[in-house]
């Protein structure tokens, strides 16, 4: 269990005052648990991401890993980025082995485990190609095996699918809960499509422009789920409410 | 399919474009016999220069090799002075701003000057031609390579991060990798710079090197050898380019798709 409380961030703003992106913010993430985190653009999302990949320091609040006060270096959290960022002049396994070389990853074991994740998202073929021969739905898959070749405590995925076509996207989700479910790795996963969000997670979690997650809703619908599902168009619509009913009264 | 079409355009340009020169160089010399030998005169006299001993007591070949060991010297440290000084820069301000600068002025100082300088205050020998040219080809090769770490992709350097790979990974796995396009494109500038500036170091102060009988050949008044000497050095550059530059890319570059 991964557990922020109190998390404040801010940044500096140009008249000398700090523009406040996360307010007091908690949430609460199981082992093994597929949690979405939705709000508007630039309402602190990949600031919370980066909060917990240890690439961005928090003013205050507590980080909780199994219950124990951590710090972001104690526990390990791999990025799904929007863009592949893969390096272009390095082979896709050797991409693979870029990341691995950053963890207490023996050696002799990066071929196995690039064979393995490769496999797991269908490119085992494509281990020696560089990253720019590939589609852009390939590149993300590389992304994907490069998080789980490092065995994380936690995959940050930060609207990973969004830059791809619809149909890419579709299998890519899927493909997705799949590995979930296979690997049990715990995700959380940033979007603002709430359809993405009801079709993938087990939890939602809400936030508004002020930085705090007003609300979390549970996603019980049966898996595998159905994007056409009208169940979970109901609930889209439910969500969306939600969202305007808050976002308005704040403004 | 594509690319043999490629391939076969690219040889019948390139051939195209050197048997005009050749033809347009015949023709000229008929027009003006006096100061323009025709391109058979040239060969001819080429040939005898590389095998027989000179007006300096060498032959074509050997002031070609001073010439160059000098070229290579010199390329060795800029291009070092380069990679150095233009990495510094993008890791500290301070160097940065110091240095651009500095950049204006150490870039447009007339190369005439500064090597009749240099050889006034170290004397007139290959030593001095090295030291000049070394300094004032360099900033070229630094603006080059500050750029190139000016454009570096902060989001790959961000994934680094995340990955928590060390330093040493991310030099040679991302930094070298990513300035790589960059050193090839300030050796080629380089390498052309060079070049000129130790043929004026050479023509005005030694008498080994090209440079040296090019001026001998002018105070002559004698064009033929100067242009058999000028024939010696394209067949230098195209085997440099085609020998070693473009090999080298094509073995680091290959993970570009192919392009055109």
């Amino acid at each position: 269990m991964l557990e922020m409380e109190n998390v404040t961030k801010s940044f500096p703003d140009g008249d000398g005052t700090r523009n406040i992106v996360l307010d007091d913010l908690g949430l609460q993430i199981e082992e093994g648990s597929f949690v979405s985190l939705m709000g508007p653009s630039g309402c602190g999302k990949s600031t919370l991401l980066n909060i917990l990949a240890g690439i961005l320091e928090m003013d205050s609040g507590t980080l909780r890993f199994d219950g124990e006060p951590v710090s972001a270096d104690d526990f390990f959290a791999a990025y799904v980025f929007q863009e592949p960022r893969l390096l272009d002049w390095r082979t896709v396994g050797e991409n693979i082995k870029f990341a691995m070389r950053g963890q207490d990853i023996p050696s002799d074991a990066y071929s196995e485990r690039i064979t393995r994740e490769l496999e797991r998202v269908g490119l085992l073929e494509e281990r020696d190609s560089y990253p720019l021969r590939l589609s852009g739905g390939m590149q993300q898959r590389v992304g994907l095996a490069r998080a789980l070749a490092v065995d994380p405590d936690i995959i940050l995925m930060d609207e990973p699918f969004s830059a791809l076509d619809e149909l890419t996207a579709r299998n890519l989700r899927a493909d997705v809960i799949d590995l979930w479910k296979e690997t049990e790795k715990t995700i959380l996963f940033v979007t603002h499509d709430i359809v993405e969000a009801i079709y993938l997670a087990d939890r939602i979690l809400l936030m508004d422009d002020s930085g705090e997650i007003f609300t979390q809703v549970e996603i019980d619908l049966p898996r595998p789920r159905n994007f056409d599902d009208p169940q979970l168009h109901d609930i889209e619509a439910d969500l969306m409410d939600d969202f305007y009913t808050r976002v308005n009264s704040a403004i | 399919m594509g690319l043999d079409n490629v391939s076969l355009r690219k040889v019948l340009v390139s051939s195209g474009s050197l048997l005009s020169f050749f033809a347009l160089w015949y023709v000229g010399s008929i027009a003006f016999p006096t100061a323009l030998p025709a391109p058979d005169t040239v060969l001819e006299y080429t040939h005898g220069t590389i095998t027989s001993l000179g007006p300096r007591g060498y032959t074509g070949i050997d002031h070609l090799v001073y010439s160059l060991r000098r070229v290579a010297i010199i390329g060795a440290i800029s291009l070092t002075a380069a990679l150095g000084i233009g990495i510094m820069m993008g890791l500290n301000e301070t160097i940065e701003d110091v240095v651009s600068m500095w950049l204006p002025i150490w870039m447009t100082i007339p190369d005439i000057i500064a090597i009749l300088f240099f050889m006034i205050l170290i004397g007139f020998h290959g030593g001095s031609v090295i030291v000049v040219v070394s300094i004032f080809a360099a900033p070229f090769g630094i603006v080059n390579i500050w750029e190139g770490i000016q454009d570096l992709d902060r989001e790959i350097v961000e994934m680094g991060q995340t990955f928590e790979v060390s330093s040493a990974s991310m030099w040679r796995h991302v930094y070298l990798p990513h300035l790589l396009p960059y050193v090839f494109a300030s050796s080629r500038y380089l390498l052309g710079q060079i070049w000129k500036l130790v043929l004026v170091g050479e023509a005005i102060g030694l008498t080994t090197g090209m440079g040296s009988v090019i001026r001998f050949w002018f105070t002559q008044g004698s064009i033929t050898p100067i242009i058999a000497y000028l024939m010696l050095f394209m067949v230098v550059v195209l085997g440099v380019e085609y020998g070693i530059l473009e090999p080298l890319e094509r073995r680091f570059f290959g993970w570009r798709p192919e392009s055109g």
